[in-house]
Protein backbone atom coordinates (compact mmCIF):
# COMPACT_ATOMS: atom_id res chain seq x y z
CA UNK A 1 0.00 0.00 0.00
CA UNK A 2 1.04 3.03 0.07
CA UNK A 3 0.15 5.35 0.73
CA UNK A 4 -2.93 5.13 0.53
CA UNK A 5 -2.88 7.06 3.06
CA UNK A 6 -1.53 9.22 4.08
CA UNK A 7 -0.78 8.90 7.02
CA UNK A 8 1.92 9.62 9.46
CA UNK A 9 4.57 10.53 8.94
CA UNK A 10 7.37 10.94 9.92
CA UNK A 11 10.17 10.11 7.97
CA UNK A 12 10.50 14.04 8.15
CA UNK A 13 13.47 15.33 10.25
CA UNK A 14 13.10 18.37 12.11
CA UNK A 15 14.95 20.95 9.76
CA UNK A 16 12.54 19.78 6.90
CA UNK A 17 9.63 20.15 8.85
CA UNK A 18 10.87 23.69 9.87
CA UNK A 19 11.12 24.57 6.51
CA UNK A 20 7.96 22.84 5.41
CA UNK A 21 6.30 24.67 8.24
CA UNK A 22 7.11 27.42 7.16
CA UNK A 23 6.13 27.31 3.94
CA UNK A 24 2.87 26.63 4.28
CA UNK A 25 2.69 28.87 6.64
CA UNK A 26 1.98 28.55 10.01
CA UNK A 27 -1.69 29.23 9.99
CA UNK A 28 -2.22 25.49 10.00
CA UNK A 29 -2.02 25.19 12.92
CA UNK A 30 -3.57 22.51 15.08
CA UNK A 31 -6.20 23.81 16.38
CA UNK A 32 -7.64 26.40 13.31
CA UNK A 33 -11.20 26.98 12.99
CA UNK A 34 -11.18 28.01 9.30
CA UNK A 35 -11.62 24.87 8.45
CA UNK A 36 -14.66 25.99 5.81
CA UNK A 37 -12.18 28.61 3.83
CA UNK A 38 -9.54 25.83 3.88
CA UNK A 39 -8.84 24.44 -0.11
CA UNK A 40 -7.98 20.61 -0.46
CA UNK A 41 -4.01 21.32 -1.03
CA UNK A 42 -4.63 23.65 2.35
CA UNK A 43 -5.71 20.50 4.31
CA UNK A 44 -3.56 18.18 2.41
CA UNK A 45 -0.71 20.47 4.27
CA UNK A 46 -2.45 20.71 7.44
CA UNK A 47 -2.31 16.71 6.89
CA UNK A 48 1.22 16.82 6.19
CA UNK A 49 2.48 19.13 9.47
CA UNK A 50 -0.53 17.04 11.45
CA UNK A 51 1.07 13.31 10.96
CA UNK A 52 4.74 14.68 11.34
CA UNK A 53 4.59 17.23 14.11
CA UNK A 54 1.74 15.90 16.79
CA UNK A 55 2.59 12.98 19.41
CA UNK A 56 -0.25 10.61 18.63
CA UNK A 57 -1.70 7.17 19.39
CA UNK A 58 -4.38 5.22 17.65
CA UNK A 59 -5.54 1.65 16.57
CA UNK A 60 -6.55 1.10 13.45
CA UNK A 61 -7.44 -1.64 11.26
CA UNK A 62 -5.88 -2.12 7.74
CA UNK A 63 -7.83 -4.05 4.86
CA UNK A 64 -6.60 -5.84 1.87
CA UNK A 65 -8.83 -7.42 -0.09
CA UNK A 66 -9.96 -10.20 2.01
CA UNK A 67 -7.42 -9.38 4.88
CA UNK A 68 -8.03 -7.68 7.81
CA UNK A 69 -5.36 -6.75 10.49
CA UNK A 70 -5.33 -4.46 13.49
CA UNK A 71 -2.46 -2.00 14.30
CA UNK A 72 -1.58 0.38 17.29
CA UNK A 73 0.35 3.04 16.03
CA UNK A 74 2.32 5.53 18.55
CA UNK A 75 3.80 8.77 17.25
CA UNK A 76 6.01 10.85 19.02
CA UNK A 77 7.81 13.97 18.21
CA UNK A 78 10.60 15.12 20.59
CA UNK A 79 14.53 16.81 19.93
CA UNK A 80 15.49 13.72 18.44
CA UNK A 81 13.05 13.95 15.67
CA UNK A 82 9.98 12.07 14.71
CA UNK A 83 9.67 8.34 15.93
CA UNK A 84 6.76 5.82 15.34
CA UNK A 85 6.31 2.67 16.95
CA UNK A 86 3.76 0.09 15.11
CA UNK A 87 2.23 -2.77 16.89
CA UNK A 88 0.29 -5.57 15.75
CA UNK A 89 -2.96 -6.68 17.53
CA UNK A 90 -4.13 -9.76 15.45
CA UNK A 91 -2.27 -12.67 14.03
CA UNK A 92 1.62 -12.74 14.51
CA UNK A 93 2.91 -10.71 16.85
CA UNK A 94 5.27 -7.43 15.90
CA UNK A 95 6.34 -4.25 16.53
CA UNK A 96 8.41 -2.11 14.21
CA UNK A 97 9.85 1.56 15.57
CA UNK A 98 10.49 3.59 12.68
CA UNK A 99 13.05 6.71 12.61
CA UNK A 100 13.57 9.91 10.74
CA UNK A 101 15.48 8.94 7.88
CA UNK A 102 17.04 12.06 5.57
CA UNK A 103 14.72 13.58 2.83
CA UNK A 104 14.96 14.94 -0.33
CA UNK A 105 12.04 17.17 -1.73
CA UNK A 106 11.03 18.58 0.65
CA UNK A 107 7.35 18.42 1.20
CA UNK A 108 6.09 21.97 0.85
CA UNK A 109 7.42 22.16 -2.95
CA UNK A 110 5.70 18.25 -3.44
CA UNK A 111 2.23 19.63 -2.43
CA UNK A 112 2.54 22.63 -4.91
CA UNK A 113 3.08 20.83 -7.76
CA UNK A 114 0.61 18.21 -6.26
CA UNK A 115 -2.58 19.09 -8.05
CA UNK A 116 -1.14 19.19 -11.70
CA UNK A 117 -1.57 15.02 -11.33
CA UNK A 118 -4.41 15.02 -8.94
CA UNK A 119 -7.71 16.47 -8.96
CA UNK A 120 -8.74 17.61 -5.01
CA UNK A 121 -12.06 18.28 -3.90
CA UNK A 122 -13.71 18.45 -0.68
CA UNK A 123 -16.26 15.96 -0.08
CA UNK A 124 -17.82 17.02 2.84
CA UNK A 125 -18.07 15.92 6.25
CA UNK A 126 -17.82 12.31 8.13
CA UNK A 127 -16.62 11.22 10.98
CA UNK A 128 -14.66 8.81 11.99
CA UNK A 129 -12.54 7.67 15.37
CA UNK A 130 -15.89 9.50 16.76
CA UNK A 131 -14.58 12.61 15.64
CA UNK A 132 -15.58 15.44 12.80
CA UNK A 133 -13.82 14.77 9.73
CA UNK A 134 -13.37 16.53 6.16
CA UNK A 135 -13.53 14.45 3.61
CA UNK A 136 -11.08 15.14 0.92
CA UNK A 137 -11.32 13.10 -2.88
CA UNK A 138 -7.81 12.92 -4.01
CA UNK A 139 -8.15 11.84 -8.36
CA UNK A 140 -5.44 10.35 -10.49
CA UNK A 141 -5.18 12.78 -13.78
CA UNK A 142 -3.71 9.88 -15.86
CA UNK A 143 -3.26 6.05 -15.17
CA UNK A 144 0.20 6.03 -13.50
CA UNK A 145 -1.06 6.69 -10.16
CA UNK A 146 -4.15 5.51 -7.57
CA UNK A 147 -6.61 7.90 -6.13
CA UNK A 148 -7.42 7.96 -2.06
CA UNK A 149 -9.84 9.24 -0.19
CA UNK A 150 -8.95 10.63 2.81
CA UNK A 151 -10.78 11.59 6.10
CA UNK A 152 -9.17 14.23 7.94
CA UNK A 153 -10.22 15.00 11.38
CA UNK A 154 -11.49 18.65 11.47
CA UNK A 155 -9.67 20.30 14.63
CA UNK A 156 -5.89 18.53 13.71
CA UNK A 157 -6.00 17.59 10.40
CA UNK A 158 -4.98 14.11 11.27
CA UNK A 159 -5.57 11.06 8.93
CA UNK A 160 -8.70 9.01 10.31
CA UNK A 161 -9.66 7.05 7.71
CA UNK A 162 -8.87 6.58 3.70
CA UNK A 163 -9.25 4.76 0.99
CA UNK A 164 -6.94 4.26 -1.52
CA UNK A 165 -8.38 3.46 -4.62
CA UNK A 166 -8.01 2.06 -8.49
CA UNK A 167 -8.58 3.66 -11.65
CA UNK A 168 -12.02 2.36 -11.29
CA UNK A 169 -12.36 3.37 -8.22
CA UNK A 170 -12.63 0.44 -6.43
CA UNK A 171 -11.10 0.05 -2.90
CA UNK A 172 -7.72 -1.40 -2.86
CA UNK A 173 -6.90 -0.83 0.71
CA UNK A 174 -8.27 0.61 3.59
CA UNK A 175 -7.73 2.47 6.94
CA UNK A 176 -9.33 3.22 9.77
CA UNK A 177 -8.53 4.37 13.06
CA UNK A 178 -11.34 3.28 15.52
CA UNK A 179 -9.66 5.44 18.04
CA UNK A 180 -7.19 8.10 18.17
CA UNK A 181 -5.96 10.37 20.66
CA UNK A 182 -3.39 12.89 21.23
CA UNK A 183 -0.36 12.55 23.43
CA UNK A 184 1.18 15.34 25.65
CA UNK A 185 4.41 16.01 24.09
CA UNK A 186 7.60 15.27 26.72
CA UNK A 187 5.60 11.58 27.42
CA UNK A 188 7.39 9.28 26.08
CA UNK A 189 6.94 5.95 26.25
CA UNK A 190 9.01 3.21 26.73
CA UNK A 191 8.93 1.57 24.10
CA UNK A 192 10.72 4.54 22.17
CA UNK A 193 14.21 4.23 24.16
CA UNK A 194 15.74 2.04 21.31
CA UNK A 195 17.46 3.62 18.43
CA UNK A 196 15.46 3.39 15.38
CA UNK A 197 16.19 0.65 13.41
CA UNK A 198 16.12 2.64 10.37
CA UNK A 199 18.66 5.31 11.08
CA UNK A 200 21.35 3.05 10.13
CA UNK A 201 20.42 3.30 6.65
CA UNK A 202 22.76 6.56 5.18
CA UNK A 203 21.51 8.09 2.09
CA UNK A 204 23.56 9.44 -0.07
CA UNK A 205 24.18 10.99 -3.50
CA UNK A 206 27.21 9.68 -4.31
CA UNK A 207 27.76 6.71 -6.56
CA UNK A 208 30.17 4.17 -5.85
CA UNK A 209 32.56 3.07 -8.76
CA UNK A 210 31.36 -0.87 -8.35
CA UNK A 211 27.77 0.15 -8.89
CA UNK A 212 26.13 -0.42 -11.82
CA UNK A 213 25.51 2.87 -13.51
CA UNK A 214 21.87 3.05 -14.89
CA UNK A 215 19.65 5.59 -16.72
CA UNK A 216 15.80 5.58 -16.33
CA UNK A 217 14.77 6.43 -19.61
CA UNK A 218 11.45 6.97 -18.94
CA UNK A 219 9.26 8.35 -15.74
CA UNK A 220 6.03 9.18 -15.69
CA UNK A 221 5.01 12.94 -15.23
CA UNK A 222 5.69 14.20 -12.19
CA UNK A 223 7.82 11.67 -10.80
CA UNK A 224 11.29 13.04 -9.50
CA UNK A 225 13.84 11.78 -8.51
CA UNK A 226 13.47 11.45 -4.26
CA UNK A 227 16.97 10.37 -2.96
CA UNK A 228 19.36 7.87 -4.10
CA UNK A 229 20.55 4.83 -1.50
CA UNK A 230 23.68 3.70 -1.86
CA UNK A 231 24.47 1.77 0.98
CA UNK A 232 25.85 -1.67 1.68
CA UNK A 233 28.98 -0.51 -0.02
CA UNK A 234 30.34 -3.94 -1.43
CA UNK A 235 26.93 -5.25 -2.85
CA UNK A 236 27.16 -3.74 -6.27
CA UNK A 237 23.32 -3.09 -5.48
CA UNK A 238 21.78 0.59 -5.88
CA UNK A 239 18.29 2.21 -4.90
CA UNK A 240 16.62 5.31 -6.06
CA UNK A 241 13.35 6.22 -4.97
CA UNK A 242 11.14 9.07 -7.47
CA UNK A 243 8.05 10.45 -5.99
CA UNK A 244 5.05 12.41 -7.28
CA UNK A 245 4.77 13.62 -4.23
CA UNK A 246 1.43 10.97 -2.79
CA UNK A 247 2.87 7.92 -4.49
CA UNK A 248 6.37 6.96 -4.67
CA UNK A 249 8.33 4.25 -6.41
CA UNK A 250 11.57 2.23 -6.12
CA UNK A 251 14.22 1.21 -8.29
CA UNK A 252 16.55 -1.14 -7.68
CA UNK A 253 19.93 -2.68 -9.55
CA UNK A 254 21.72 -5.44 -8.34
CA UNK A 255 23.71 -8.22 -9.40
CA UNK A 256 21.27 -10.94 -10.18
CA UNK A 257 21.55 -14.02 -8.17
CA UNK A 258 21.03 -17.62 -9.14
CA UNK A 259 18.38 -18.58 -11.81
CA UNK A 260 15.99 -19.42 -9.36
CA UNK A 261 15.73 -16.18 -7.61
CA UNK A 262 15.65 -14.21 -11.07
CA UNK A 263 11.95 -12.00 -11.30
CA UNK A 264 11.22 -11.25 -14.35
CA UNK A 265 7.95 -9.97 -15.28
CA UNK A 266 5.07 -8.21 -13.09
CA UNK A 267 3.53 -8.77 -10.21
CA UNK A 268 1.69 -7.43 -7.72
CA UNK A 269 0.18 -7.40 -3.73
CA UNK A 270 -2.57 -5.17 -3.16
CA UNK A 271 -1.97 -1.84 -4.08
CA UNK A 272 1.80 -2.60 -4.72
CA UNK A 273 3.19 -3.18 -8.00
CA UNK A 274 6.85 -4.68 -9.01
CA UNK A 275 8.07 -5.51 -12.20
CA UNK A 276 11.61 -7.18 -12.72
CA UNK A 277 13.68 -7.82 -15.47
CA UNK A 278 17.71 -9.42 -15.70
CA UNK A 279 19.59 -6.90 -18.04
CA UNK A 280 23.47 -7.89 -18.95
CA UNK A 281 23.59 -9.73 -15.57
CA UNK A 282 21.76 -7.24 -13.10
CA UNK A 283 18.35 -7.82 -12.09
CA UNK A 284 16.48 -4.85 -12.50
CA UNK A 285 13.25 -4.42 -10.10
CA UNK A 286 11.18 -1.16 -9.67
CA UNK A 287 8.35 -1.30 -6.64
CA UNK A 288 5.89 1.20 -5.38
CA UNK A 289 2.41 1.57 -4.22
CA UNK A 290 1.14 2.55 -8.09
CA UNK A 291 -0.13 0.83 -11.04
CA UNK A 292 1.15 -1.88 -12.63
CA UNK A 293 1.77 0.31 -15.78
CA UNK A 294 4.05 2.66 -13.98
CA UNK A 295 6.19 0.25 -12.31
CA UNK A 296 6.24 -1.13 -16.40
CA UNK A 297 6.57 1.79 -17.43
CA UNK A 298 10.11 2.72 -15.91
CA UNK A 299 11.03 -0.61 -15.55
CA UNK A 300 11.49 -1.01 -19.19
CA UNK A 301 13.33 2.20 -19.68
CA UNK A 302 16.04 1.39 -17.63
CA UNK A 303 19.36 1.13 -19.69
CA UNK A 304 22.48 0.25 -18.06
CA UNK A 305 25.55 2.06 -18.97
CA UNK A 306 29.15 -0.15 -18.80
CA UNK A 307 30.64 0.00 -15.48
CA UNK A 308 33.07 2.51 -15.08
CA UNK A 309 35.34 -0.22 -13.28
CA UNK B 1 -18.97 -35.28 19.82
CA UNK B 2 -16.58 -32.84 17.39
CA UNK B 3 -16.04 -35.94 15.90
CA UNK B 4 -19.69 -36.86 14.97
CA UNK B 5 -20.22 -33.19 13.56
CA UNK B 6 -16.74 -33.51 11.24
CA UNK B 7 -18.04 -36.89 10.04
CA UNK B 8 -21.22 -34.99 9.70
CA UNK B 9 -19.95 -32.46 7.71
CA UNK B 10 -18.05 -34.64 5.22
CA UNK B 11 -21.35 -37.07 4.87
CA UNK B 12 -19.75 -39.99 6.45
CA UNK B 13 -22.76 -40.64 8.61
CA UNK B 14 -26.17 -42.66 8.23
CA UNK B 15 -29.43 -41.16 7.64
CA UNK B 16 -30.30 -41.97 11.10
CA UNK B 17 -26.72 -40.50 12.55
CA UNK B 18 -28.03 -37.75 11.12
CA UNK B 19 -30.80 -37.22 12.26
CA UNK B 20 -29.80 -38.10 15.92
CA UNK B 21 -26.48 -35.22 15.41
CA UNK B 22 -29.12 -32.58 13.80
CA UNK B 23 -31.20 -32.85 17.06
CA UNK B 24 -28.09 -33.33 19.64
CA UNK B 25 -27.43 -29.61 17.60
CA UNK B 26 -30.69 -28.10 17.76
CA UNK B 27 -30.48 -28.86 21.73
CA UNK B 28 -27.13 -27.94 22.35
CA UNK B 29 -25.46 -24.34 21.73
CA UNK B 30 -22.32 -25.56 21.93
CA UNK B 31 -22.38 -28.00 19.05
CA UNK B 32 -24.04 -25.56 17.40
CA UNK B 33 -21.42 -23.17 17.81
CA UNK B 34 -18.98 -25.97 16.54
CA UNK B 35 -20.68 -27.03 13.49
CA UNK B 36 -20.37 -23.08 12.47
CA UNK B 37 -16.63 -22.92 13.15
CA UNK B 38 -16.04 -26.18 11.22
CA UNK B 39 -17.58 -24.46 8.21
CA UNK B 40 -15.50 -21.37 8.21
CA UNK B 41 -12.74 -22.97 9.08
CA UNK B 42 -13.99 -25.19 5.86
CA UNK B 43 -14.05 -21.72 4.18
CA UNK B 44 -10.77 -20.44 5.45
CA UNK B 45 -9.11 -23.85 4.25
CA UNK B 46 -10.63 -23.37 0.69
CA UNK B 47 -9.78 -19.70 0.73
CA UNK B 48 -13.18 -18.56 0.75
CA UNK B 49 -13.53 -16.52 3.59
CA UNK B 50 -15.46 -13.19 3.42
CA UNK B 51 -13.88 -10.10 3.28
CA UNK B 52 -15.14 -8.91 6.63
CA UNK B 53 -14.79 -11.83 8.98
CA UNK B 54 -15.93 -11.41 12.39
CA UNK B 55 -13.15 -10.60 14.98
CA UNK B 56 -15.26 -13.02 17.85
CA UNK B 57 -15.04 -15.54 15.75
CA UNK B 58 -11.39 -15.71 15.57
CA UNK B 59 -10.97 -15.00 18.93
CA UNK B 60 -13.58 -18.10 19.02
CA UNK B 61 -11.43 -20.50 16.61
CA UNK B 62 -8.22 -19.23 18.94
CA UNK B 63 -9.97 -20.15 22.25
CA UNK B 64 -10.93 -23.43 20.68
CA UNK B 65 -7.48 -24.29 19.86
CA UNK B 66 -6.94 -23.97 23.35
CA UNK B 67 -9.60 -26.01 24.18
CA UNK B 68 -8.19 -28.68 21.43
CA UNK B 69 -4.84 -28.54 22.85
CA UNK B 70 -6.28 -30.01 26.33
CA UNK B 71 -8.57 -32.29 24.71
CA UNK B 72 -6.19 -34.25 22.75
CA UNK B 73 -4.69 -36.79 24.52
CA UNK B 74 -8.72 -37.85 24.96
CA UNK B 75 -9.29 -37.52 21.62
CA UNK B 76 -6.39 -39.41 20.46
CA UNK B 77 -7.46 -42.23 22.68
CA UNK B 78 -10.91 -41.85 21.21
CA UNK B 79 -9.53 -42.08 17.96
CA UNK B 80 -7.91 -45.20 18.41
CA UNK B 81 -10.79 -47.01 20.08
CA UNK B 82 -13.74 -46.21 17.70
CA UNK B 83 -11.05 -47.14 14.99
CA UNK B 84 -11.61 -50.74 16.11
CA UNK B 85 -15.08 -50.40 15.46
CA UNK B 86 -15.48 -48.24 12.78
CA UNK B 87 -13.54 -47.93 9.60
CA UNK B 88 -15.12 -44.99 8.20
CA UNK B 89 -12.61 -42.40 9.55
CA UNK B 90 -9.49 -41.98 7.70
CA UNK B 91 -6.69 -41.25 10.36
CA UNK B 92 -5.90 -37.99 8.42
CA UNK B 93 -9.43 -36.79 8.92
CA UNK B 94 -8.96 -36.91 12.34
CA UNK B 95 -11.09 -33.95 13.44
CA UNK B 96 -8.66 -33.12 15.67
CA UNK B 97 -5.97 -32.60 13.47
CA UNK B 98 -8.23 -31.37 11.06
CA UNK B 99 -9.15 -28.68 13.19
CA UNK B 100 -6.13 -27.27 14.20
CA UNK B 101 -5.15 -27.52 10.41
CA UNK B 102 -7.97 -25.79 9.64
CA UNK B 103 -7.88 -22.78 12.83
CA UNK B 104 -4.16 -22.00 11.98
CA UNK B 105 -4.79 -21.57 8.26
CA UNK B 106 -7.84 -19.27 9.25
CA UNK B 107 -5.95 -17.38 11.83
CA UNK B 108 -3.16 -17.28 8.51
CA UNK B 109 -5.79 -15.73 6.29
CA UNK B 110 -7.00 -13.19 8.83
CA UNK B 111 -3.62 -11.83 9.26
CA UNK B 112 -3.45 -10.78 6.52
CA UNK B 113 -1.60 -13.62 4.51
CA UNK B 114 1.38 -11.73 5.06
CA UNK B 115 4.01 -14.05 7.63
CA UNK B 116 6.13 -14.59 4.85
CA UNK B 117 8.66 -17.71 5.35
CA UNK B 118 11.90 -16.37 4.06
CA UNK B 119 14.01 -18.50 2.06
CA UNK B 120 17.44 -18.38 3.54
CA UNK B 121 19.18 -17.79 0.29
CA UNK B 122 17.05 -14.87 -0.66
CA UNK B 123 18.17 -11.99 1.40
CA UNK B 124 17.30 -8.84 0.01
CA UNK B 125 18.89 -5.35 -0.48
CA UNK B 126 21.04 -4.62 1.76
CA UNK B 127 19.19 -6.32 4.97
CA UNK B 128 20.74 -8.41 7.10
CA UNK B 129 17.57 -9.76 8.05
CA UNK B 130 16.76 -12.74 10.58
CA UNK B 131 14.83 -15.23 8.86
CA UNK B 132 11.72 -15.77 10.80
CA UNK B 133 9.24 -18.03 9.59
CA UNK B 134 5.94 -18.48 9.60
CA UNK B 135 4.50 -18.07 13.06
CA UNK B 136 0.56 -20.08 13.75
CA UNK B 137 -0.75 -21.45 15.96
CA UNK B 138 1.54 -23.64 17.97
CA UNK B 139 -0.97 -26.84 16.89
CA UNK B 140 -0.90 -25.98 13.84
CA UNK B 141 2.95 -26.43 13.12
CA UNK B 142 2.61 -29.98 14.24
CA UNK B 143 -0.05 -31.00 11.68
CA UNK B 144 0.45 -27.97 9.00
CA UNK B 145 2.96 -28.92 6.47
CA UNK B 146 4.98 -26.16 5.69
CA UNK B 147 3.95 -26.49 1.95
CA UNK B 148 0.20 -25.31 2.88
CA UNK B 149 1.83 -22.08 4.32
CA UNK B 150 3.20 -21.58 1.30
CA UNK B 151 -0.01 -22.00 -0.85
CA UNK B 152 -1.50 -19.43 1.63
CA UNK B 153 1.25 -16.93 1.59
CA UNK B 154 1.24 -17.68 -2.21
CA UNK B 155 -1.52 -15.15 -2.18
CA UNK B 156 0.50 -12.34 -0.70
CA UNK B 157 2.42 -11.51 -4.33
CA UNK B 158 0.76 -13.35 -6.84
CA UNK B 159 4.35 -15.29 -7.72
CA UNK B 160 4.59 -18.93 -7.24
CA UNK B 161 8.03 -18.73 -6.21
CA UNK B 162 8.89 -18.50 -1.94
CA UNK B 163 12.31 -17.18 -3.30
CA UNK B 164 10.95 -14.31 -5.54
CA UNK B 165 7.98 -13.85 -3.04
CA UNK B 166 11.11 -13.30 -0.20
CA UNK B 167 12.94 -11.11 -2.27
CA UNK B 168 9.57 -8.75 -3.46
CA UNK B 169 9.26 -8.36 0.11
CA UNK B 170 12.73 -7.53 1.18
CA UNK B 171 12.60 -4.71 -1.76
CA UNK B 172 9.49 -3.39 -0.71
CA UNK B 173 10.64 -2.90 2.93
CA UNK B 174 14.29 -1.14 1.69
CA UNK B 175 11.63 1.05 -0.40
CA UNK B 176 9.70 1.90 2.86
CA UNK B 177 12.79 2.00 4.44
CA UNK B 178 14.31 4.87 2.33
CA UNK B 179 11.31 6.53 0.46
CA UNK B 180 11.09 10.32 1.92
CA UNK B 181 8.80 12.12 2.93
CA UNK B 182 5.52 13.14 0.38
CA UNK B 183 2.93 15.44 0.82
CA UNK B 184 1.65 12.05 3.11
CA UNK B 185 4.46 11.84 4.80
CA UNK B 186 4.94 8.20 5.01
CA UNK B 187 1.34 6.75 5.91
CA UNK B 188 0.53 4.60 8.31
CA UNK B 189 -0.73 2.06 5.31
CA UNK B 190 2.81 1.40 4.44
CA UNK B 191 4.18 0.37 7.43
CA UNK B 192 1.05 -1.52 8.32
CA UNK B 193 1.93 -3.25 5.34
CA UNK B 194 5.13 -3.84 6.21
CA UNK B 195 4.54 -5.36 9.56
CA UNK B 196 2.32 -7.87 8.13
CA UNK B 197 4.68 -9.17 5.56
CA UNK B 198 8.10 -7.82 7.53
CA UNK B 199 10.87 -10.46 6.12
CA UNK B 200 12.92 -10.22 9.41
CA UNK B 201 11.78 -10.44 13.22
CA UNK B 202 10.15 -7.09 14.66
CA UNK B 203 12.05 -7.17 17.30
Amino acid sequence: MGLSAVLIINKVHLKCLSRVAFALGLFFSAHTSIAEQTSPKQWLGKMSLAMQQLNYQGVFIYRRADDIATMKVTHIVDEQGARELLETLTGEARRELRGTPATGLEGAAQLERIDIYYELKLLGSDRAAGRDTQLVSVSPRDEYRYGYRLWLDRDTGLLLKSDLLDQKGATLEQVMFTSLELLPSGQIAENFGVDPVTESSAVTQVEQSTKPRWVVGKLPDGFLLLNADANSLNSNFEHRVYSDGLASVSVFVERAKSKGEAFIGVSSMGAVSAFGNIEDGYQITVVGDVPEVTVTTIGQSISLEAASQ
Amino acid sequence: MKQDISALMDGEVSEQEMQQSLRDMRSDPEQRDCWEQYHIIGDALRNNLPPNLNRNFVNSVSQAIGKEELLAPQATVFKQKTSNTTKRRHPISNPFTGFAMAASVAMVAYVGVGMIAVDEQASGPGLASAPVPAQIAPLASRSMPQLDIRTVQGQQWNTTKPAIESRLNNYLYSHRNVAGPTVMGSAVVPYAHLVVSHPSDGE
